[in-house]
């Protein structure tokens, strides 16, 4: 079952269309990545699911019914620029913004006072909002997102300003959302998160969805001409080589797209007797960094 | 409208705002203000009235000078040694010598000054001054009512008028007031006019402190973008009412805690005796309609206030913007002082039925005169009507540009917004 239905999502400020005739579904229990660069029409995709904005057209379904009250007490949100009431204390900030989702008491007190141990902030929960640094702001942003127990996540760009022992933390946190049977967005433009914990994405460019579907299936659809190579040396030969269509070179790793699948024992015999010492050869394997590449033209900007 | 997502809106800024030093300085903080400005400048007039000064009376007429000189010695400025007196009788041709000879004196110190009674003035009341301070209006004033008592009985008791007759015609009218109503009359008392005066300067007070701080606030849940979380869980509309509610509130209890004094008074008049002049005498359909009015016009402005201030992104902006929206509040203060000469002319009781001044201008009018009921309900009615267009106008700009950054909208933009469904 799904539990999100979006379906010809349209949204225009003046004269310009931000989400044009944007579809996509959503089931339960996935990550689902919302993928593109800045300005391709993510966050307000989002905010019109949230009912911030009111789409042109397009129906949203939360669970088979349009989305309404209902569905915003039961989604989680951490937008994209952090946004608190910087004047408030922490706890004060967690309990009223899991009110304003409906739930409060006690049992709610003591869930804010577990995340807030677990984030290392149960010290500070009388301090001010402004007094804590930007990445404990965030953990607090979080912890709102989740703590009235959503069963539907909306994580945009989470760990854009975190240190990697935090960002360990929330992807854990993430994992064990998604173990407990909760759809979640996960909106992002940084790929390798995005490889890494998402079942689904859909790849928004100037406001439209290029692609959508599982992973694994969009991996596969594009991986049958495509080398992933771990290396060291030098691959410049590669570039006058008829059998190669065209390397992405990172470095130390690079796709390469062959011009037939047999090319890629070819490859290989080449690669060896040019002196590169290959860590890693993953013949029909393609990065999702490559797939957003040559899907949106963009050469390596944003992704 | 009402419902969960406003009353939390509503519960957390009531206690953010009723609860905080702010609030409870604030309260405690503003009479004393008040009445400390006003002490301040009795203060001050008594200070510069107290000026010590020489002063140089001369005249060509030697028993007018007496008669000045007498009558001087009686007053508590010369008693008191601040203003010491040379009295100097100078014939006409040789005033300018002596006017020479006192010259350093006067030029030493502004306040000092030098007069001329010419014998003339019994005929035509024309006295000369001498200072390098002509705009001295106490010392003016005060040797302006001494000459012309003087002059006036010298004149009219040469004329053969006794001086009994004299010191009547000199004599100040005492005019008392007498209320009448529909019982009989009272005695008149100023009491009722100086608290119509009061809640009126209160309520300038409370609006400007619950009202202005409120763009600030709106802005600053805009830039730090908290509104955009917010709003996933509660409308637009619910947000701006529920601050709007517990601005409302707060200005209510701040009020009631500045007129709590005045009720106690009211409610129990034994508790302090006043002179019949100054007896209040105030019944509860003037709090009635003080606080039914006041809550409106708190609704009025908060909704255009949030409204507008929601189109900016920085406090500078949105101060600058709204200067003229700001006239809202501090012209209709000034229409006050349309009633302090005559309460029941036209010009007062327009005003006092007109949406905004009403707030000043007809508690004055309730405490000072027998208002018909019509009146207060039809100020009430035209209030109520602007409180619904103001929500309802404040309202949409807020919703649509709350979460609209970067430049600011035109007023052609504004005015389409108002005009969407």
């Amino acid at each position: 079952m799904n539990a999100l239905e979006v379906a010809n999502l349209t949204k225009r400020f003046g004269t310009v269309v931000a989400v044009d005739d944007v579809s996509f579904t959503i089931p339960e229990g996935v990550i689902f990545g919302m993928l593109g660069r800045n300005g391709a029409g993510k966050t307000t995709t989002i905010r019109m699911l949230m009912n911030i904005y009111q789409p042109d057209a397009g129906t949203i379904k939360f669970r088979g019914n349009r989305v309404g009250q209902e569905f915003r007490d039961r989604v989680g949100y951490l937008p994209e620029e952090r946004g608190l009431n910087t004047k408030m204390r922490v706890l004060d900030t967690l309990l009223y913004l899991a009110e304003l989702k409906g739930k409060q008491g006690a049992a709610v007190k003591a869930k804010a006072m577990a995340f807030l141990t677990r984030f290392e902030l149960d010290t500070r929960t009388r301090s001010k909002v402004q007094e804590l640094s930007k990445g404990n702001q965030q953990k607090i942003q979080f912890i709102s997102t989740i703590l009235h127990d959503p069963d539907f996540i909306i994580l945009d760009e989470p760990f854009s300003g975190l240190d990697p022992v935090n960002i360990n933390l929330f992807k854990d946190i993430i994992m064990e959302l998604k173990g407990q049977g909760k759809a979640i967005i996960f909106s992002t433009h940084l790929m390798e998160f995005a490889e890494k914990m998402c079942d689904h994405i859909a790849l928004f460019h100037h406001g439209k969805v290029l692609l959508s579907g599982a992973l694994a299936e969009v991996k596969q659809r594009f991986s049958t001409l495509n080398v992933v190579l771990h290396y060291e040396g030098s691959i410049a030969f590669l570039s006058g080589q008829p059998y190669v269509r065209k390397v992405q070179d990172y470095g130390n790793y690079c796709g390469i797209t062959l011009a037939e699948r047999r090319d890629s024992q070819r490859l290989l015999l080449d690669l060896v007797s040019h002196g590169v010492e290959v860590h890693k050869f993953d013949a029909n394997d393609i990065s999702l960094h490559d797939i957003f590449l040559s899907q949106t033209g963009a050469k390596g900007e944003d992704a | 409208m009402i419902n969960r997502g406003l009353f939390t809106v509503y519960k957390m800024h009531i206690k953010q705002q009723l609860l905080s030093k702010a609030f409870v300085v604030a309260t405690l903080l503003m009479p004393v203000v008040m009445f400390g400005i006003i002490f301040i400048q009795a203060a001050l007039m008594n200070i510069s009235g107290a000026e010590k000064s020489q002063i140089y009376i001369t005249s060509d007429d030697q028993s007018l000078l007496d008669s000045i000189e007498a009558q001087l010695q009686t007053r508590a400025e010369v008693s008191k040694g601040i203003y010491r007196i040379e009295y100097q009788y100078v014939s006409n041709p040789a005033f300018e010598e002596f006017l020479g000879s006192k010259r350093p004196e006067i030029l030493a110190n502004s306040n000092n000054g030098l007069f001329f009674i010419p014998g003339q003035a019994l005929d035509d009341k024309a006295v000369r001054f001498y200072s390098t301070n002509l705009g001295n209006q106490i010392l003016r004033q005060s040797m302006s009512e001494v000459f012309n008592r003087v002059l006036n009985r010298t004149h009219f008791s040469s004329l053969g008028v006794p001086a009994a007759d004299l010191e009547f015609a000199v004599e100040n009218i005492n005019i008392k007031g007498f209320n009448v109503t529909e019982h009989g009359q009272e005695q008149g008392s100023v009491g009722n006019t100086a608290v119509g005066f009061g809640m009126a300067f209160l309520l300038m007070f409370s609006i400007v402190g619950i009202v202005m701080p409120f763009s600030a606030a709106i802005i600053e849940e805009k830039t730090n973008r908290a509104v955009e979380v917010l709003l996933t869980s509660v409308n637009p509309a619910q947000l701006l009412a529920g601050k709007i509610m517990a601005r409302v509130t707060t200005g209510v209890a701040q009020m009631l805690v500045w007129l709590l004094p005045l009720f106690v008074f009211v409610l129990f008049p034994a508790l302090m005796v006043l002179p019949p002049q100054f007896q209040i005498d105030l019944g509860p359909g003037i709090f009635l309609f003080f606080f039914a009015n006041y809550v409106l016009g708190l609704c009025m402005l908060l909704a255009i206030w949030g409204g507008f201030a929601a189109m900016f992104d920085s406090t500078q902006d949105a101060n600058q913007a709204m200067w003229p929206i700001s006239m809202l509040m501090f012209v209709p203060f000034y229409a006050v002082f349309a009633v302090i000469r005559n309460p029941a002319n036209s010009v007062a009781e327009i005003l006092s039925m007109t949406p905004l001044t009403s707030l000043y201008v007809m508690p004055v009018r309730l405490a000072t005169l027998a208002v018909p009921l019509w009146q207060p309900l039809v100020a009430l009615a035209a209030n109520g009507m602007l409180v619904w267009l103001a929500i309802k106008a404040g309202g949409k700009i807020y919703r649509i540009s709350i979460l609209a950054t970067g430049q600011q909208p035109s007023l052609r933009q504004v005015f389409l917004w108002l005009r969407q469904p």
